[in-house]
């Protein structure tokens, strides 16, 4: 009998239906990974499981767990199970403790509530659990706080209150894609881990096809509240027969045509020298004095005009605070920018006629964005880097329609709010913000990190062909190496406020010489890497 | 969290100084000499400038600002001009009522907001929640002079249970909170139906938290959650209401105090714009302040208890 088995689980809420019959089980001690794009009910099949739905909705069908029907139950014999015998692991750590107490109480509490026992040794309990998390090695007392551990250490408190009482299946939903390559790679190794060691079942969801290709034993594809075809992972993976599979393990490989670039007479469009920013860190004594913090530590970099420069690096390293100093909007404490070979006075920061030469594209789609404007007023905004000589009227909505054109979207776009289009969409009029007033170098912080896989693959074949075209020079951030060894000539690996390593992109991924960059690669190795590796 | 104290003890100093600054200087510009209005139309002008000298208005402003800053450091509060008497004493029998009164409202506020509060974030949208805000709608909208008098009608005159107005001392203490329960409630029900308010949607933004759904992922009930979980990271913003309603409660009873026939501060402040006896306006405004301070310093103290992420500084 297997561990988990749901079959013909359909769900409605309100009057939409989201799950249209799913059918998948989990075995003990089996990785199933179920993959998906956002909108795919991957995470409401989880919370089925759960029984934890959202107000008006209504399940039909089976979720048994190891033969005992799961659905119906009454709500005091469901919270019995959950956390006992389900653990539930949730893609965001930042915010999936309670804030106000601390990790250990929130730990003790999930075994207490089970086991009943006396707070000593639930602590004792917890203790132990901080061990297999492996966060007591790294220093991390129970006493501590959320907000005062990393995203990935938050992840692994989540993880031991999941498998603190020692639950026979396990759901990890996204437990990584909100964390960098290498502690991805950590935690992924740490649920291997504790499901070899427990022989639970595991059901690990995700939208990245290399997670999955990388520890599960079966694999199913979902789209649309249907899970369009599952199997063991590798056969798989060589046989897609769905028309969308496929689709999604192309936009996975996908590369975009990258003709070479001519070497341009042209001054860098960006040189920066010795660069130091620094933030004052408070000291917890009272008549201290506060402690410099060097987030970029003598950096120096050099952008051709038309050039696409990546900066890879986990975060922390000091990547956004960099691209931040390059707009104008860090001070500088030492060293000199130049944007078209002329320095950025230190004082007063970039000059208008600077500003004009530097855009930037921000990472969240959704956060980015006043919902109270139309999207021709949020794309015309640069233009108030023109000051009283900035276009009015037609001319202004010209322009407008011109860079919604440049990114491939219709001119009555203009007119509509940002909450009418989809994250991809988002994304477009977020590079037409930037293209608007064509400035020669576009600073791309995180910009495809988080869109879906195959929304991904357009938006950097657009940005690609937007690059040939207009001659941008492209400084390219993020933690996703995959991304910028498609579309960047050189690459920066950034650790500690340090440059680490530099050179050809090709070159750095063929044969790195640091051997930080050689971890960063390993953690996230191309899907046919992966595979090949698995195959043998 | 001794180092976040003092640091707000710091700025708990540097707020009453610049206080006492504006106060002074406010007074200051304000037109109407008390020499004069203590002598009336036909004084001499040398009888007002002997009254003058005599209250030591002659003195320059600095010396007389420092020598009332020095006198409020060492609880001389000054004397006043009308009564001729040292305005501590006056203050000393007025805080006997402003202060249980204030203390009275704001629990009497908090022990119906809480409740309600809880009840209507946990039954949203039900007939239940519909009607409670429907009632604290009302509730805010209402005067509480106006209910003030109701109260008297109904509870006074009517039935007979309390006591119309005025305020019989400490003597007999049952007696003395029997005088403040009309006026307490008249003040605290508007300030409960706001409190409540903000209960309900702090609790309903921290229900919807991703913490919350881990708890119930742990197998907690739906209660337990709420009294474990949501309830202590909702009472963060539900304490900035508290700490300014009681300030309100304290300096803002004029009128309450004037429809049951309390002396009050609010009274006695009152008094003393009317017949400018400034020395009077100026202490109890500084007493006032402080008050509002104090309150202030120990809601970010209770906040720091609260949160721990105010207490440690992230390192």
């Amino acid at each position: 009998m297997a561990t988990l088995e749901i079959t013909g689980l359909k769900l409605v809420i309100g009057s939409s239906t989201i799950l249209k019959g799913i059918d998948l089980s989990v075995e003990r001690g089996e990785v199933v990974g179920l993959i998906g794009e956002s909108g795919s009910g991957k995470s409401l099949t989880a919370l089925s499981i759960m029984q934890l739905l959202p107000p008006r909705s209504q399940v039909s069908g089976s979720v048994r767990l190891d033969g005992q029907e799961l659905i119906g139950q009454p709500e005091p014999a469901l919270n019995r199970l959950r956390g006992a015998r389900i653990g539930m692991v949730f893609q965001e750590p930042m915010t999936a403790l309670n804030p106000v107490r601390s990790i250990g109480a929130q730990i003790a509490e999930a075994i207490r509530i089970h086991r009943g026992g006396n707070q000593r040794t639930a602590d004792a309990a917890a203790l132990d659990l901080l061990d297999r998390v492996e966060l007591r090695r790294a220093g991390v007392a129970p006493d501590r706080f959320p907000h005062e551990l990393s995203g990935g250490q938050r992840q692994r408190v989540v993880i031991a209150m999941a498998i603190a009482n020692g639950p026979d299946l396990l759901i990890a939903d996204e437990p990584t894609t909100a964390l960098d390559a290498t502690t991805q790679a950590q935690i992924l190794s740490l649920l291997d881990r504790l499901v070899d060691e427990d022989g639970m079942a595991l059901l690990l969801i995700s939208h990245d096809l290399g997670v999955v290709a990388q520890r599960a034993d079966r694999m199913a594809i979902m789209r649309g509240g249907e899970i369009l075809e599952q199997g063991p992972t590798l056969p798989l993976f060589r046989a897609l027969k769905h028309p969308y599979s496929r689709a999604l393990l192309a936009a996975a490989r996908h590369e975009p045509r990258r003709p070479l670039q001519a070497r341009s007479a042209a001054p860098p469009a960006l040189e920066i020298a010795d660069l130091v920013c620094t933030y004052k860190r408070r000291s917890r004594r009272v008549f201290d004095r506060s402690r410099e913090f060097r987030a970029v530590d003598g950096v120096s970099l050099a952008i051709a005009q038309g050039e696409s420069v990546g900066l890879v690096g986990e975060s922390g390293c000091g990547k956004s605070t960099l691209a931040r100093a390059v707009l104008g909007l860090e001070p500088v404490r030492g060293g000199q920018i130049s944007l078209g070979g002329e320095v950025v006075s230190a004082g007063l920061g970039p000059s208008p006629a600077q500003r004009r030469q530097v855009q930037i594209v921000f990472q969240d789609p959704f956060g980015s964005f006043d919902p109270r404007q139309r999207v021709s007023t949020l794309v015309g905004e640069p233009l108030h880097l023109f000051g009283k000589a900035a276009p009015v009227g037609t001319d202004r909505r010209a322009l407008v329609e011109r860079a919604l054109g440049d990114v491939g979207l219709a001119a009555d776009a203009a007119d509509r709010y940002i909450h009418e289009f989809s994250g991809g969409q988002r994304q477009r009029i977020a590079i037409a913000r930037a293209l608007l007033i064509r400035p020669k170098l576009i600073v791309l912080d995180e910009p495809v990190s988080a869109l879906d896989v195959s929304v991904r693959a357009q938006i950097l074949d657009l940005l690609t062909d937007l690059q040939q075209r207009l001659q941008l020079s492209y400084l390219f951030i993020s933690h996703d190496l995959g991304v910028v060894r498609s579309i960047t000539d050189r690459v920066l690996v950034m650790r500690h406020g340090r440059i680490v390593e530099q050179g050809q992109t090709a070159r750095v991924f063929a044969s790195p010489t640091d051997a930080y960059t050689g971890s960063l690669l390993a953690a996230s190795p191309a899907i046919d890497a992966i595979l090949m590796r698995r195959a043998t | 969290m001794i180092s976040y104290t003092v640091g707000r003890l710091m700025s708990l100093a540097i707020s009453l100084l610049l206080a006492s600054l504006a106060i002074f200087l406010l007074l200051e510009v304000l037109p109407g000499d008390p020499a004069q209005f203590m002598l009336g139309l036909n004084a001499t002008p040398e009888a007002v400038a002997k009254l003058r000298s005599a209250l030591g208005l002659d003195a320059p402003l600095w010396t007389r600002y420092f020598d009332w800053l020095l006198g409020l450091l060492q609880g001389d509060l000054g004397t006043s001009y009308t009564y001729k008497v040292p305005i501590s004493g006056l203050v000393i029998d007025r805080i006997g009522v402003s202060i249980p009164l204030a203390v009275f409202a704001l629990l009497l506020s908090m022990l119906i907001a809480f409740p309600v509060g809880i009840i209507a974030a946990t039954r949203r949208n039900s007939p239940t929640d519909v009607g409670i805000m429907a009632a604290t709608q009302i509730g805010v909208a209402l005067p509480n002079f106006w209910f003030a008098m109701l109260l008297v009608l109904v509870f006074a005159i009517g039935l007979r249970w309390f006591s119309a107005g005025g305020f019989p001392g400490w003597q007999d203490p049952v007696q003395a909170l029997r005088s403040l329960v009309l006026p307490a409630v008249a003040l605290a029900l508007p300030q409960a139906s706001i409190l409540a308010r903000v209960m309900r949607s702090a609790l309903l933004d921290t229900l919807g938290e991703d913490y919350v759904r881990t708890a119930r992922a742990k197998g907690l009930s739906r209660r337990q959650t709420l009294w474990r979980h949501a309830l202590q990271n909702a009472l963060i913003p539900v304490l900035t209401i508290v700490g300014l309603q009681f300030s309100f409660l304290l300096a803002g009873a004029i009128i309450i105090e004037n429809v049951f026939y309390l002396p009050g501060l609010g009274r006695l402040v009152f008094q003393g714009i009317t017949g400018r006896d400034l020395m009077v306006v100026k202490s109890v405004v500084m007493l006032l302040v402080f008050a509002v301070v104090v309150v202030t310093f120990l809601v970010d103290i209770a906040y720091a208890m609260v949160d721990p992420r105010l207490r440690r500084v992230a390192s």
